[in-house]
C-alpha cells in the first residue's frame, strides 16, 4: 500500500480542514446566517456559478465532441435526474465522436 | 439510542446503493489520475465529500497550489454550512466534543433522510449518526473497489474517460440550475473562467469564475427583468 507523499498529505488536510471547518461553523454559527439580501443571494447561486467555473474550460478544451456531450449531458440530467447516467451518456459521446474522426 | 442508530443505518441502506455507484466511478477515476489507494483512503476520511473530492482529483496535478485546491474544494461545499445549520437543534444533547466529531458524518444523504424522519417520529442525532456511517462505509467500498477495477484499465483516454470528470460537473451543475435567471450568472462565470483559465496559472479560474457569477446573481436577481 502506497502512502500519500508529503505534497498529496497538504492537499488532503488541507481540503479536509476547510469542508470540515464549513460543516462545524453550520452547528455555531448556523443562527446568524443571512435570511435575505445580497448575501444570501450571492451564497445561494455560489454552488451553480462554481460547477459553471468548473466545467466551460473543460467543455471548449474538448472541442466538437465536448460540446455535443455538453448538450447530452444537459438534457439526460433535466429529464433523468440521474447523474450517474448522464455522465456515461456524455462520456459515451465522447468517445463515438472522437471514434468517428471528429 | 442504540435502536435508533441501526434505524438510522437500514434507511440509508437505499440511497447507499447509489453512493456505491458513484464511488465506483471516483475510484476508477482516482486510479486513472496515478493517485495510490492510501491517498485514496486517507481523502475519504479526511475530506469525506462527494463533491469535493471530485473536484479535488479532478485538478489533481502538479503545480497547482495546494490552497488554491483546498478553497476550490471548500466552496463547493459552503452548502453544507446549511444542512448543519438545520440539524444544530437535534445535537445539543451531545458536549461540544460529541457534536464535533458527529457532525463530520453529515452527508446530503443521511441529512435528508434524518430531516424527514425527524418531522415524522423525531429522529435525531443518532438516526443521523447510523445513516452517516451507512454512507462512509459505501463510499469506502465504492471508491476501493472503484480503484482497483479502474487499475485494470488500459488507456483510458480511448473510452473517453479524461472527459468524465468535465461530464460529472456538468452534470452536477445541471442539477443546481434554478431556472431562466441562472443565465446571466453561469456566462459570467463561464466566461470569467475561461479567461481565467487562459492567462492565470493553477485553479483561480474555479475561484473567480464562481465568484463572478454568484456576485451577478446576487447583484441581479429581484428586480424587474
Amino acid at each position: 500500500m502506497n502512502l500519500p507523499n508529503a505534497y498529496e498529505l497538504t492537499v488532503i488536510a488541507l481540503s479536509g480542514l476547510l469542508v470540515y471547518a464549513i460543516r462545524f461553523s453550520g452547528l455555531v454559527f448556523g443562527e446568524k446566517l443571512p435570511r435575505t439580501g445580497f448575501w444570501k443571494r450571492a451564497m445561494d447561486a455560489l454552488p451553480g456559478a462554481v460547477f459553471a467555473a468548473l466545467v466551460f474550460p473543460g467543455i471548449v478544451g474538448a472541442g466538437v465532441p465536448g460540446g455535443v456531450a455538453a448538450g447530452v449531458i444537459f438534457v439526460a440530467t433535466r429529464k433523468t435526474g440521474n447523474v450517474l447516467l448522464a455522465l456515461f451518456l456524455g462520456v459515451g459521446t465522447v468517445a463515438a465522436l472522437r471514434g468517428a474522426g471528429l | 439510542m442504540k435502536g435508533e442508530l441501526s434505524r438510522g443505518a437500514r434507511a440509508a441502506i437505499p440511497v447507499s446503493l447509489g453512493v456505491t455507484a458513484y464511488a465506483l466511478v471516483f475510484g476508477v477515476l482516482v486510479a486513472g489520475k496515478g493517485i495510490g489507494i492510501g491517498t485514496l483512503a486517507f481523502m475519504n476520511l479526511a475530506v469525506f465529500s462527494g463533491s469535493a473530492q471530485f473536484v479535488l482529483v479532478g485538478m489533481w496535478q502538479a503545480g497547482v497550489s495546494a490552497w488554491q485546491m483546498a478553497l476550490a474544494a471548500a466552496v463547493v461545499n459552503v452548502r453544507y454550512f446549511l444542512l448543519t445549520a438545520a440539524i444544530a437543534p437535534m445535537m445539543e444533547p451531545y458536549g461540544w466534543l460529541g457534536r464535533a466529531w458527529r457532525v463530520h458524518l453529515v452527508t446530503d444523504e443521511n441529512w435528508a433522510l434524518t430531516m424527514a424522519e425527524n418531522r415524522r417520529s423525531g429522529a435525531g442525532a443518532d438516526y443521523l449518526l447510523g445513516g452517516g456511517l451507512c454512507v462512509m462505509g459505501s463510499w469506502f467500498a465504492g471508491t476501493l473497489a472503484g480503484h482497483a477495477l479502474g487499475l485494470a484499465i488500459p488507456d483510458p483516454a480511448r473510452f473517453g474517460m479524461d472527459f468524465a470528470f468535465t461530464a460529472i460537473f456538468t452534470a452536477l451543475a445541471v442539477t443546481m440550475w434554478r431556472g431562466r435567471n441562472d443565465i446571466l450568472p453561469w456566462l459570467v462565470s463561464a466566461a470569467v473562467a475561461l479567461l481565467a483559465h487562459k492567462f492565470l496559472p493553477g485553479a483561480w479560474y474555479v475561484l473567480l469564475g464562481g465568484l463572478a457569477g454568484s456576485f451577478t446573481a446576487a447583484a441581479t436577481k429581484g428586480e424587474p427583468s
